[in-house]
């Protein structure tokens, strides 16, 4: 069925569609829409779980790590300052392998006050142990969340599906929604091997000595590093189904490409447009939307740059005292296994549009045209006061 | 239990989740300080002339069981019904619940348990072949020819008016009814073994083991008493009970305990160990060993089993198990088949918790492995 629908509508909607049994969430712009209408259809009847509604973010997560514990598919939303204050907890979620999917709403972290689009609150919770995957466009947040819980409960990780706060949380597009005969089949019913039962009574979360500590985080480790294969399987299944793809790297003319423009989240489109209009001009230049930073899908996005010469990296986001995270994470990647150059940009935060044009004169920089930006660190930052 | 061996990541739990339980792990030997349930002297069975266990007994109503509160008084006093009711009940004034709002009506309590159905069943001791003869049915005499009986020995009560009970036929009737004192010297007759004829002739004396005489609540020279001691010629030399002037109807307890002794004595002029020994009791519950904050006020009831729960059974373990509800380690625990709380201390690390918590000072931390 086709439908015109809003990205924070979206998640909520396929959130039903994917039957979560138990919600716990906390509103905060952009992503309020999202927790207004599940509270909705639960109200009506027209899904069948629990509401827990909490007094703060920490306790949202804290609700759904007791839920996803006890067997149940557990689903919350948040944005920024909410995914701050969630930040233990989502240790808790991790570290518990509790396939929790949260919708994050991408903005700006105060101060100063912005509700806009920065990458910045995802991107510093990199190391807490969620997948996180970041969505281009309305119909991405609607299929990634049947895939996240599908690729969570299999590797028993919880997933983080990122949307741009107003760029895709507030954009309506055309976008074709599933049957729910068609989701089922897809994604089974969650049941776990493993869940609180007080017929059968254990300690979860409990204490690990020197023993066994290292060899469960290895264990982890190991887990989260497999999760990129994972994805790109449930991401096959997927497309065989329904006829579209939601891989973990996702390529806009990389087979010649020299120069690639490396975006997350909705910028990805800017970026397809901008490295046609450089091919034009005579740049063999592609653009890959990196739809997974954790786990960074190592393989896939050596394999997808092997024969680029320059990578042109949009970061929204920035680690103070280093550089942009995304620049980071490719450089951290290549290291020793390519001779690209890497050239990072920092633009696009608090409200910024990303254009088709500003990543072509980005790119054009990187080449060695004319400047567009005030070099500062290993980074470009573009439209800041000289 | 020894502690699960893990060989290989796979064998980890995806979850970090308890694996075995952790009864390997004797973290005992940590302690400095150990739990010891020393239960005290509750203040209103320190106060009993008869030294009966009162908080038990009450415990015992308040658990519905009657019954089982009649057996504890009995192994203690002949005639609960008849204390129950003209005892001048000196543990109602050491009642430690009147910190909190009002004492607990004790003597209503003891009434209440006399009512229970059916006799008691106590341990009555093998038959010793001995013939005794108690002259006179005062209280006195009665508790002497009970404890005797129960002893194992061939008692038989000789009592020269037309009604065995002494000085207590004389009581009010609205204090103690005829036919409830009969019924008391019924019961206590049924679980003793004992015999008793009125109107009885002397004669009957000869070939008696031992002859006791209970004429201590009468007037030296009363008729009664000259005919209590007429009973006594004419069989071996009596021992005779030295009520030291008397009993009034009120100090009913005080002539059962000493007939309760005159047993003993008889028993030790029969060459027989002793048949009632008060056991050994910790020291008296104060205030002080009270946390009166686990307590709600409660208002006095008439219902017994209502009433019953009002008790605080001072320093005496009635199982609430506060102490198995706050023990970190789930060392306390409640040993249904026993009926008390067995510490485990192969895993108490001694914190102290317990002894903290307990609503009635009945755990103390000692210092001892």
């Amino acid at each position: 069925m086709k439908k015109v629908i809003m990205g924070t509508e979206t998640a909520a909607l396929a959130a039903v569609l994917a039957r979560v049994q138990v919600v716990a969430a906390y509103p905060i712009t952009p992503q309020t829409v999202t927790v207004e209408e599940l509270s909705d259809y639960i109200g009506k009847g027209e899904l069948d779980a629990e509401y827990i509604t909490v007094e703060s973010e920490h306790s949202a997560m804290a609700a759904c790590v007791g839920a996803s514990a006890t067997g149940s598919r557990a689903f919350t939303a948040t944005s920024s300052q909410g995914l701050a204050l969630m930040h233990e907890m989502l240790h808790h979620a991790a570290g518990g392998r509790l396939p929790i999917v949260m919708l994050n709403a991408n903005r700006a972290l105060s101060p100063p006050w912005n509700l806009y689009c920065d990458h910045t609150d995802s991107l510093s919770q990199r190391d807490t142990g969620w997948v996180q995957y970041y969505c281009c466009d309305v119909q991405d947040v609607m299929d990634s969340t049947f895939i996240a819980y599908r690729v969570a409960e299999k590797v028993m990780l919880p997933v983080m599906i990122n949307l741009d706060g107003f760029y895709l949380t507030h954009t309506s597009e055309v976008i074709d929604v599933p049957d729910q005969e068609e989701v089922d089949r897809y994604l089974p019913p969650y049941d776990p091997v493993d869940k609180v039962d007080v017929d059968n009574p254990s300690t979860y979360g409990c204490v690990c000595g020197a023993d066994l500590f290292s060899s469960l985080k290895y264990r982890r480790q190991m887990d989260t590093l497999a999760v990129e294969q994972a994805w790109q399987e449930a991401s096959d299944e997927f497309a065989a189904r329904f006829g579209r793809s939601h891989a973990p790297v996702q390529g806009h003319n990389l087979d010649d490409a020299e120069v690639v423009i490396v975006t997350i989240g909705t910028a990805g489109g800017a970026a397809q447009l901008a490295a046609d209009a450089l091919r034009k001009e005579g740049v063999v230049a592609g653009s890959l939307n990196l739809a997974m930073v954790r786990p960074f899908p190592h393989q896939s996005f050596r394999q997808a740059v092997s024969g680029a010469k320059h990578l042109v990296v949009l970061d929204r986001d920035v680690s103070y005292g280093g550089e942009g995270i995304v620049a980071q994470e490719i450089k951290s990647c290549l290291y020793g296994k390519s001779s690209a150059q890497v050239h990072g940009f920092i633009a696009g935060a608090g409200g910024m549009d990303i254009t088709e044009e500003l990543l072509a004169d980005m790119t054009r920089e990187a080449l060695g045209g004319q400047k567009q930006g005030l070099e500062l660190g290993d980074s470009i930052w573009i439209k800041v006061l000289p | 239990m020894a502690k699960k061996q893990i060989d290989s990541i796979m064998q980890l739990p995806v979850m970090p989740l308890t694996i075995e339980d952790m009864t390997w792990n004797k973290t005992g030997t940590w302690r400095l300080l150990t739990p010891v349930q020393q239960d005290k002297t509750a203040p209103c069975r320190a106060a009993c002339p008869l030294g009966q266990p009162v908080p038990q007994m009450i415990h015992q109503l308040a658990q519905g069981d009657p019954a089982a509160g009649l057996a504890l008084l009995m192994a203690y006093n002949p005639m609960p019904g008849v204390t129950g009711r003209l005892c001048y009940h000196p543990c109602q004034a050491k009642c430690l619940r009147k910190e909190l709002d009002q004492g607990i009506a004790i003597q209503n309590l003891e009434k209440s348990a006399s009512e229970a159905d059916g006799a008691p069943v106590l341990e009555r001791q093998a038959d010793t072949g001995k013939l005794v003869a108690v002259c006179g049915s005062g209280p006195a005499g009665l508790a002497a020819a009970y404890f005797l009986g129960l002893a194992g020995n061939t008692v038989t009560v000789l009592e020269p008016g037309e009604v065995a009970g002494g000085l207590l036929t004389q009581a009010k009737a609205g204090q103690l009814p005829p036919e409830v004192l009969a019924k008391e010297v019924e019961r206590l007759t049924q679980v003793a073994g004992v015999t008793i004829k009125t109107q009885a002739a002397p004669s009957f004396l000869a070939g008696m083991d031992l002859v006791l005489v209970d004429a201590g609540a009468y007037a030296p020279h009363s008729a009664e008493a000259q005919a209590v001691n007429a009973l006594a010629s004419g069989g071996p030399e009596p021992l005779v009970m030295d009520a030291d002037g008397g009993f009034k109807a009120s100090q009913v307890a005080h002539a059962l305990a000493l007939g309760r002794e005159a047993a003993n004595q008889a028993q030790a002029a029969l060459g027989l160990p002793a048949v009632f020994a008060q056991p050994e009791l910790g020291p008296v519950a104060t205030v002080d060993d009270l946390t009166l904050g686990f307590f709600a006020p409660a208002e006095v009831s008439e219902q017994a089993q209502e009433e019953a729960a009002r008790c605080l059974s001072c320093g005496t373990c009635n199982l609430c198990q506060q102490c198995a509800l706050s023990c970190p380690d789930a060392c306390c625990n409640l040993n249904e088949a026993g009926g008390t709380i067995e510490i485990d201390l192969y895993h108490c690390k001694g914190c102290g918790i317990c002894s903290y918590e307990c609503p009635r000072g009945a755990l103390v931390m000692e210092n001892q492995p």
